[in-house]
């Protein structure tokens, strides 16, 4: 793969996480080491609590490392300010969460367009972006339908519009399939696919489902806060 | 991020939540009414001082002769002399001489005692009394010409029994160019043998004087001082008879130039051995009085506006901690921390604007329905000579939007500072 030959696009090294919100601090993620190259669409699997959004929310600047670095194109995360996170996650970043979290009281075309209205695009350009991106995603039916009136498939298909409408180098998802059925968590996981071949987006997909970390280019399982084994996957 | 895209979602998120909007702009509308209300009634009321202070009624002095007290000082008197040491002071721009007349009247079968006439210098009188209609007497008629108020048509009777009666108006005739028999003194006094009896004065009615207003017509009867005198030097032993003096006046009226000379010209007169009057001392009384009471109504209007900022927190806060995981995925998607924050400014100024907006509205209606009345009206501790004629200017409204504006934004700092801090986390971990 010719990518491999790049640079990669994140480094983590030695990053430890401890919490030390209860009586008994606790090491939520130990010296990861962890190297992702642009355009890979990696799976991280691993049991409940062990470590994978702690993992994620960390290398999208949402919470502070304990010790270690974070390295994205060439930015070191750990020491960025919350102002310049903030900057660095709407130009670099995408993000979708296993519960949508889309805003209930903006259309699903509203809330595809949130990211672009956060850049300072007028409403006519985003709007017309955004109707594009679900247009793709099948949904040029409900562009003017509000969360609660959209299927879960339905209304994670817009999370993920609106998680690249501002084409983001990387994409974050924590369990994009959690709360759907098995029909619906496959679309999405090919979706996934299909954005990070088309648009090289480099992608870090959080599951439990075996079967669709199977469709990722590389699997990472992690284990009481450890990478434990890395499964590499043939082209 | 455009201004107009941070409208839009304030304006959606209060919409969401409309009851509780709706409730905080009710606590923005109490506060910029009672604003609003307050200043108005306090401009209303000291508007029509600024009308009052610039009648000539406030320049005048109300001069009388040496109280009977204090006789030692007795050989002051209120005569031509003292007229004119009067007229030289400075400060003074005329001084107006009168006298007072007790006179019984008749007019066909009709009678009236104890009438008043008062006698002033026929000149003067356009400056003193307004009339509905005729003119003011000539100071060299031959006969006496009098002005009269339409009251005094009601003590002209035929029996005693007609003062019983609170409708009785007086006889129907045409007072105007009537001729009104006048006699010097009252009708015990005329009865008695002993003492001479007054010639008849056939008075001439070329005036009506004109009511304050319907309810309380004027009772006032007025000749020329000049003719007065005459009247008083004829009868001279029937002046003595009702203890009257012919050449000292009863009262003198003196006009200051300005209101500010008022004060020290009567303690001057005072000086002189006069005792001295003027409306100009109960009316600064009074307007200190009115301005220590608009203080307090502007103190109601404050605290009310305080508890709507209040009001404004509270929704406001309550918000922010309801929204915290809608706050969490705007930073995750990329909203800066100043659009955040921002947008809760925005949305704590817009209760502020549609209160201010309603409250303004309402300060109309109230305004519209309290000005109905014209009576003398006391209204929260203040006094209005003819009701309440609420201003509310162009400045006042803007001033109170404004204010409920910027409320809103102070009421939503706290909160929006709140907003700026909540984790991102909550966005993902739930
Ligand atoms: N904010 C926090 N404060 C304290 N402990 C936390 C916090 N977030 C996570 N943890 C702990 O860190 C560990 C890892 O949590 P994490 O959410 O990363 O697990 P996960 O692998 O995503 O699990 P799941 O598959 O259930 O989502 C858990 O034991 C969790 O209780
Ligand atoms: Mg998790």
């Amino acid at each position: 793969m010719d990518s491999k030959k790049l640079e990669p696009i994140i480094v983590v090294r030695n990053l430890t996480k401890i919490y030390r919100t209860r009586k008994i601090p606790l090491k939520a993620l130990t010296s990861v080491d962890l190297d992702i190259m642009p355009g890979e669409f990696v799976a991280i699997v691993g049991t409940s609590g062990s470590g994978k959004s702690t993992l994620l929310s960390l290398l999208a600047g949402l919470e502070p490392p304990s010790t270690g670095r974070i390295i994205i194109k060439g930015r070191s995360i750990h020491r960025m300010s919350e102002k310049q996170l903030v900057g660095f996650r709407l130009k670099h970043i995408g993000f979708v969460f296993q519960s949508f979290n889309l805003f209930d009281m903006l259309t699903a075309q509203e809330n595809v367009a949130l990211p672009l209205m956060a850049q300072g695009v007028g409403r006519q350009e985003r709007m017309e972006r955004a109707k594009q991106l679900l247009t793709l995603f099948g949904l040029e039916k409900h562009l003017h339908h509000k969360p609660r009136e959209l299927s879960g498939g339905q209304q994670q298909r817009v999370s993920i519009a609106r998680a690249i409408i501002g084409n983001p180098d990387i994409l974050f998802a924590d369990e994009p399939t959690g709360n759907l059925d098995s029909k619906n968590a496959d679309q999405i996981t090919d979706i996934l696919r299909d954005i990070s071949i088309k648009n090289g987006t480099t992608i870090l997909m959080v599951t439990h489902d075996m079967e669709k970390a199977a469709k990722a280019d590389r699997i990472i399982c992690i284990e009481d806060g450890r990478i434990v084994d890395r499964e590499e996957k043939g082209l | 991020m455009k201004i107009y895209d941070t409208v839009y979602l304030a304006a959606l998120n209060l919409y969401r939540r409309w009851v509780r909007s709706l409730l905080t702009v009710v606590g923005v509308v109490i506060g910029t009414c009672s604003i609003i209300l307050m200043v108005s009634i306090g401009l209303t009321n000291l508007a029509q001082f600024d009308k009052m202070l610039e009648s000539a009624e406030f320049t005048q002095i109300q001069v009388v002769g040496p109280n009977y007290g204090s006789e030692g000082r007795s050989s002051i008197k209120l005569d031509d002399a003292a007229i004119k040491a009067l007229g030289n002071l400075d400060h003074v721009n005329k001084v107006v001489p009168t006298k007072n007349l007790l006179m019984y009247g008749e007019i066909g079968n009709y009678y009236a005692n104890y009438l008043n006439v008062m006698a002033v210098p026929a000149g003067e009188l356009p400056y003193m009394v307004e009339l509905k209609e005729g003119r003011y007497p000539s100071e060299n008629s031959s006969m006496p010409e009098v002005i009269i108020g339409m009251g005094v048509a009601r003590q002209f009777i035929q029996d005693e029994s007609d003062y019983q009666d609170r409708e009785y108006q007086g006889p129907s005739i045409d007072w105007l160019n009537s001729t009104i028999d006048l006699y010097y003194g009252d009708k015990d006094i005329l009865d008695n043998s002993d003492v001479p009896s007054s010639r008849r004065y056939k008075a001439r009615v070329v005036g009506i004087i004109k009511d304050e207003d319907d309810k309380n017509p004027s009772y006032a009867i007025y000749m020329d001082l000049d003719k007065g005198k005459n009247i008083l030097q004829n009868n001279y032993k029937l002046a003595k008879a009702l203890n009257q003096q012919i050449n000292t006046y009863e009262l003198v009226y003196v006009y200051a130039s300005t209101m500010d000379k008022v004060r020290d010209l009567i303690e001057l007169i005072k000086d002189y051995g006069f005792e001295a009057y003027s409306q100009t001392e109960w009316i600064e009384g009074l307007l200190k009085q009115q301005r220590s009471q608009q203080g307090q109504l502007a103190a109601i209007g404050l605290i009310s506006l305080v508890v709507s900022a209040i009001g404004i927190a509270n929704t406001m806060m309550t918000g922010v901690l309801e929204r915290r995981r809608e706050i969490g995925i705007m930073k995750v998607i990329g909203f800066s921390l100043e659009k955040i924050r921002f947008l809760f400014l925005v949305e704590a100024a817009m209760i502020g604007f549609l209160g201010g907006m309603a409250g303004m509205l309402f300060s109309h209606l109230f305004a519209y329905i309290l000005s109905t009345k014209a009576e003398e009206t006391i209204f929260l501790g203040m006094y209005f000579s003819a009701g309440i004629k609420m201003i509310i200017p162009i400045w006042l409204d803007l001033t109170a939007i404004g204010v409920s504006i910027i409320v809103g934004i102070i009421a939503g700092i706290l909160p929006a500072n709140r907003a700026t801090k909540m984790s991102p986390l909550d966005a993902i971990k739930a």
